[in-house]
């Protein structure tokens, strides 16, 4: 979509036409979603909060002032509700015992969302494990810094882009990132320790 | 001998794919000599390797549907915005017909014809009349200085009127003057204050964005 169709669907969509709103928002659907899906590793908290973003999106349209562009705004408000839903989830988790079962479910989904099948049946037990590892150490990781490697990482946002929608500076944003990937492999290192010892 | 902060540094510069050739073979040289900086790079490695190759999902099939229906469930506050929007126009129309109905009547007409003892024909004569005089109003509006144009062709339409006049005349001696009381140069007065108010409205409905 070019910018300047992209423009007119926004103020037709302030304006109150939905079908506009529709077109407008169609094309970063499925990509919210999959962000969602990283950071909730479950289809139903994925579900909800990337309705959620989309709705807020609807609702803050007026606020958004061509100040940056349209994607940076919208994965400024995802990244947002993400981190703020996920922080609300895992309140709501440390209240309920069901957090063992509902892990253990989401590792066989996990382990079939990266089987690469050029592999030998070893090496696969070995990718396995390790996606196991990474997956659970993900899961360790602090909401903020979460996000920043699903969007770094995971998706392959530059830094640049990255650093629009926290509004931040370049350096700050790589270091914060560094951090964030450091934090993940300290998680790692920590969990290998006592499975050895 | 490179530093070990040095070599974190670039591992990172190493996974973005941004770090140049020179200084890819001093960190790699470093690597094989330092037990730490080893293990952390091949973390960061495999750790890089899985969520690179993490796979998209679809989208659930009543995604979007159920996104479309929540917002359509919301009556939004810019909803509102395009009421007032609506309420702006339906008030310029409004103030368009009364004004210029007023003006009309009172520019044209020195003498009132909302007589109840008027008779049919003087009142089909007096619909000729304002029909004339809206392609005055008409050219009033757009010549709003040039009164003395506009009074002259006024001077004309009372000729045209000097038939439906002497039908008046002995209706006027009976009832005296307008019933109104709104004189000739009190019209104008009317036509401008309408305009104004049209201006005004016009005004805001351009600030509530088209
Ligand atoms: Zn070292």
């Amino acid at each position: 979509m070019s910018d300047k169709s992209e423009q007119k669907l926004i103020n037709n969509a302030v304006n109150g036409d939905s079908k506009a709103f529709e077109k407008l928002i169609l094309p970063y659907e499925k990509k919210v979603y999959n962000i969602a899906m990283q950071m909730f590793k479950n289809e139903q908290d994925a579900y909800d909060a990337s309705q959620e973003v989309l709705i807020k999106v609807y609702n803050n349209l007026d606020k958004f002032k061509f100040e940056s562009a349209f994607s940076t705004w919208l994965h400024r408000l995802a990244m947002n509700t993400c981190i703020d839903e996920y922080r609300k989830r895992k309140r709501h988790l440390e209240h309920t015992t069901t957090m063992e079962v509902r892990v253990g479910l989401e590792d066989e989904s996990i382990t079939r969302q990266f089987i690469d099948h050029n592999l030998t049946p070893e090496q696969e037990v070995l990718k396995n494990e390790t996606v196991l590892e990474v997956h659970d150490a993900m899961n360790q990781l602090k909401e903020d810094q979460k996000i920043l490697i699903i969007y770094r990482d995971i998706y392959g946002y530059s830094y640049d882009e990255i650093a629009k929608i926290l509004e931040c500076n370049l350096g700050t944003t790589k270091s914060r990132i560094s951090r964030a990937r450091q934090a993940l492999k300290d998680i790692i290192i920590k969990k290998r320790e006592q499975t050895a010892s | 001998m490179m530093e070990c902060i040095k070599a974190r540094e670039w591992i990172h510069l190493h996974m973005d794919r941004s770090l140049d050739h020179s200084n890819e073979a001093l960190l790699m040289a470093h690597i094989e000599d330092c037990d730490i900086c080893r293990r952390d790079y091949e973390i960061l490695m495999s750790i890089h390797q899985v969520l690179q190759s993490t796979d998209e999902v679809d989208l659930p099939s009543d995604f979007h549907e159920t996104l479309m229906k929540s917002i359509k469930k919301r009556p939004k506050k810019r909803q509102n915005i395009l009421f007032l929007k609506q309420l702006n126009i339906a008030a310029v129309i409004v103030f368009v017909l009364v004004f210029g109905l007023i003006g009309i009547n009172n520019l044209n007409q020195n003498k009132s014809f909302n007589n109840d003892e008027v008779s049919e024909e003087m009142l089909s004569m007096s619909a000729i009349t304002e029909e004339n005089s809206e392609m005055n109003v008409a050219m009033d509006a757009t010549e709003f200085e040039d009164a003395s144009l506009s009074r002259a062709s006024n001077e004309n339409e009372r000729s045209q009127k000097a038939t439906s006049d002497s039908l008046l005349l002995e209706v006027d001696h009976q009832y005296g003057n307008d019933l109104l009381g709104v004189r000739y140069d009190e019209g104008w007065i009317i036509v401008m204050v309408g305009g104004i108010l049209i201006i005004g409205l016009l005004i805001g409905y351009i600030k509530l964005k088209l």
